[in-house]
């Protein structure tokens, strides 16, 4: 676009304008540039602070994480020691009468017997009653059929 | 090599040295363009220290870049966009810390000239700086930078109508808080 004619009162405040910008950057300015050019790139003092600052911060969010972990694995061992003693008693005493429970004719001490070896073992042992009549009279099929009812909870 | 202070440089010559991060390339460039940045810049800052850090920002600016430049197009669009980024920054940086009313009433500083000459200028300063920063823009771009209506254009990203409409009713703002009666055109006008 090609410039335009301005009407002469604006065209003198033009020239005047122009007139009073004709000012010379300070000699120092070109010395600040070229001087501000020249420092390397970045602050390595605080580039290493950043760094470090960064590092920190890491740190500090990994040890909380670690923290957080560590007291809810503590409260989840605490509060939940029992469940499997519910589920599975480990009372020798407790675990004989729910056995003499569920099996009357188990003498005491045979009950006791079955709960040390239920304890011993992660699975249950079929173990059948030591008893002076054992196999009398019993066909092993007769025999077999009173086991698998043992070994029924 | 080529002198850098040799007449006839070109910018591809220049911009090839800066790329390759020539100090005198740099140097050559900020002799063919500081003072022209340094006056608009005083036109769009208001201050002669605002300008000086302007000018200062902006060269350290290109500087920085230099790896990103392949060939330079057009290195007179690139540098008075970057400081017009540059003021405005000030300029917000300013009105920010409530200095605007502070910079308004400070002179420019000294210059050279009579004392008539030096009132004048200081008058011309402060009524610009009164300007809507979209005219003082123009007119410091066209006025102290010694840029075209095409080149304002492309530095303010607007037409060349658009850039010439600014800065004529820029001047007439000029004229009339410089005391001289407004233009008839100027009435019902508000900032473009």
């Amino acid at each position: 676009m090609g410039e335009f004619e301005l009407p002469h009162e604006l065209a003198e405040l033009e020239r005047q304008l122009a007139a009073a910008a004709r000012v010379e950057p300070p000699a120092a300015l070109r010395h600040r540039i070229l001087t501000s050019i020249r420092q390397p790139p970045g602050d390595p003092v605080a580039g290493a602070t950043q760094s470090m600052a960064g590092w920190w911060q890491f740190a500090a969010a990994a040890a909380a994480v670690v923290l957080v972990w560590g007291n809810l694995s503590l409260f989840g061992a605490m509060h939940t020691w029992d469940l499997r003693e519910r589920a599975e008693p480990r009372n020798v005493a407790l675990l004989a009468s729910r056995l003499r429970e569920q099996f009357p004719e188990l003498t005491e001490r045979q009950a006791v017997s079955q709960a040390l070896l239920l304890r011993a073992a992660p699975l249950p042992h079929v173990a059948p009653p030591v008893h002076p009549s054992a196999g009398a009279g019993r066909s092993p099929r007769d025999l077999e059929s009173e086991i698998e009812t043992w070994a029924m909870p | 090599m080529a002198d850098p202070t040799a007449e006839g440089r070109t910018a591809p010559w220049l911009a090839a040295g800066l790329k390759q991060g020539r100090e005198e390339a740099f140097a050559a460039i900020y002799d063919d363009f500081g003072p022209r940045l340094f006056r608009a810049a005083i036109g769009l800052c208001g201050s002669r220290e605002d300008a000086e850090d302007a000018v200062h920002d902006t060269f350290v600016g290109l500087w920085k870049t230099r790896n990103d430049w392949g060939r330079i197009q057009d290195m007179p669009a690139y540098l008075f966009g970057s400081l017009r980024h540059v003021a405005a920054r000030q300029r917000a940086r300013r009105a920010r810390g409530a200095e605007l009313a502070a910079a308004a009433g400070q002179a420019a500083g000294p210059g050279s000239g009579t004392a008539a000459e030096l009132d004048r200028r200081e008058e011309l300063e402060r009524a610009l700086r009164l300007l809507p920063t979209e005219q003082r823009e123009v007119i410091a771009l066209k006025i102290h930078g010694g840029l075209t209506f095409a080149e304002t254009a492309a530095v303010l990203a607007i037409s060349a109508n658009t850039a010439a409409s600014r800065y004529r009713y820029g001047l007439e703002k000029l004229r009339a808080a410089l005391g001289g009666q407004p233009h008839s055109s100027d009435a019902n006008r508000a900032t473009r």
